[in-house]
């Protein structure tokens, strides 16, 4: 016997040996393993979908999306800062209806019944095997006093990409010279934490160059900055010193709707251009259907898999999930890519019988500070099972060092390529 | 007479081998390709676990972010290497690259360098 035969034959032993749970898996269950509904055709929703299509094509995938096209709210500010156009940061659903046979619902859901594993939506009921929740976030318009659903023309938030987007956009390109705009951020947890600030600076970076003795007020909820702070106030700083007024502690409480002014505990300031960005919390569907703790905000979800903490067969993911369960990971876009792809590999474990593994997320944030510049913000996540949360890795957190061009090419690169992820 | 009896099990091994891993490529191609044949002890999911984050920035153009498809295991898994130990310069990579354990980079590597084929 040939001792090199042997050891090749051993090899090839060891391929079939790690494949065998990939045998069973093919060979059991070849057709309908299964069915898996998606709610919500966002960031989450979308990898999650697609990650399972591609690993496992025999399971159903539908998801349920009242939306029939995507549009990013990541890069939603280069719209709003006249760099780029809806049409830029809008994507059909085709190649994920064609090229990967997932099913889109483009309905509204209703309900869940757990008991039945159904969920209705105000047309149909859909039967699930595993049901995964990527709602996004509602915005909470409570605490502002005067608020009216009229008061949005006046007052948009532009916080979830679309109309609002092409509004506040509009408004900012007609403004007059000697305008003011204003910006009211809400206290965190809020969906994507550096937006409100990229939006800032990038409003001021088009008025810099285009509006005479313009003026930008940010009305901060918050103490400070709230991510990438020293990044943001050096550029501030540098280019926009008589445009930027930067208020901390300055949340807004009420609007004149009569006046376009924004009140906050201090002062009223009247606005030419007003974006009330309001305080956030996972959708009330969740709510309803008890997926949030009495008193909560957010989704109650295991970390280790994002199963839901309170229903079997339930998964919940991206910017609704609660940071008090998952751990410090940022309401991103990228981290709800992430998400999806830990939360995919999860049902896909469930569905056919396979050990879950230990979750490993990334997140990389790019934001710009003018039309031609941007900063950065990275961490790699883990389990850390004592906690039970999701933590950065020691090590492997941190910024940009400065700001530079390259960062902008990054920042529009990074989007298409993760567009594509999700979408191609 | 022992050594024949040995090269016969041995060659009637590799057959079945061959036809169950010829099966598995026929029924899910991608499995196949995706599993290093000298690497048993991490499992295939672990494998997408730790890469498929990777994905979010580093796709198929070769932008002002370079595509991880095509290239050599070895080169990869050098450059993370490099990275980490803050010798290769750039700030994003040094500090992704220290989320990962050796034996994590060698399996992202590997996963890499097999998407070519895998054309995810």
């Amino acid at each position: 016997m040939n001792r090199r035969l042997l050891l090749k034959n051993m090899g090839n032993l060891g391929v079939a040996t790690s494949l065998l749970p990939f045998i069973s898996i093919s060979n059991t269950n070849a057709k309908n393993v299964g069915r898996v509904v998606v709610l919500g055709a966002g960031w989450g929703g979308l990898s999650a979908a697609k990650t399972i299509k591609q690993i496992s094509p025999e399971v159903e995938v539908i998801i349920i999306d009242k939306n029939k096209e995507f549009t990013s709210c990541p890069m939603s500010n280069w719209v709003i800062g006249q760099l780029k156009s809806m049409e830029d940061i809008t994507f059909s659903f085709d190649n994920l209806k064609n090229k990967y046979s997932i099913k889109f619902i483009h309905e509204e859901a209703i309900n869940i019944d757990p008991s039945k594993k159904v969920i209705k939506t105000d047309k149909q009921e859909l039967s699930y095997d595993k049901l995964i929740l990527s709602p996004g976030v509602e915005l909470d318009y409570s605490s502002i006093e005067n608020w009216k659903e009229d008061s949005l023309y006046n007052f948009p938030a532009a916080w979830k990409a679309g109309p609002e987007t092409q509004l506040l956009s509009n408004k900012v390109k007609n403004i007059s010279n000697g305008g003011v705009v204003v910006i009211s951020i809400p206290l965190g947890p809020y969906r994507c934490p550096p937006g409100p600030y990229e939006r800032a600076s990038l409003i001021a970076s088009y008025l810099k160059k285009y509006k005479k003795n313009t003026k930008l007020i940010i009305l901060d909820s918050n103490q400070k900055i709230v991510s990438k702070g020293a990044l943001f106030q050096e550029a501030w700083d540098e280019l926009y010193s008589d445009i930027i007024e930067y208020r901390a502690n300055s949340g807004v409480v009420g609007i004149d709707n009569l006046n376009n002014k924004f009140m906050t505990d201090f002062e009223e300031i009247k606005c030419d251009v007003a974006n009330l960005i309001p305080s956030q919390r996972a959708p009330k569907f969740l709510k309803d259907n008890g997926l949030i703790d009495k008193g909560a905000n957010w989704a109650a979800v295991n970390p280790y898999d994002f199963s839901s903490s309170i229903t079997n067969d339930v998964f919940i993911i991206g910017d609704s999930t609660s940071q008090s369960n998952v751990g410090g990971v940022p309401k991103s876009g990228y981290v709800a890519n992430s998400m999806g792809k830990v939360c995919a590999l999860a049902v896909i474990a469930e569905l056919y019988d396979v050990e879950k593994v230990s979750p490993s997320l990334i997140n990389t944030c790019y934001s710009l500070v003018s039309s031609e510049e941007g900063i950065s913000v990275s961490a790699v996540y883990n389990y850390n099972k004592e906690d039970n949360k999701i933590k950065s890795i020691k090590g492997a957190t941190g910024l940009s060092p400065n700001r530079s061009s390259l960062i902008k090419d990054n920042a529009w690169d990074w989007a298409t390529n993760i567009w594509k992820d999700m979408l191609g | 007479m022992m050594k024949g009896i040995m090269k016969y099990i041995s060659s009637y091994f590799f057959l079945c081998i061959v036809f169950v891993s010829f099966n598995v490529f026929a029924e899910n191609k991608d499995f196949l390709k995706a599993v290093d044949s000298s690497h048993t002890s991490k499992s295939f999911i672990e494998a997408r676990s730790l890469s498929l984050p990777c994905l979010g920035c580093h796709g198929q153009s070769n932008a002002s972010i370079p595509s991880l498809f095509q290239l050599k295991e070895d080169y990869i898994y050098n450059a993370l290497i490099e990275y980490q130990s803050d010798k290769r310069e750039h700030y994003l990579m040094q500090i992704i690259s220290k989320g990962y354990s050796d034996e994590e980079l060698k399996i992202i590597s590997k996963y890499y360098s097999l998407q070519g084929l895998y054309n995810e």
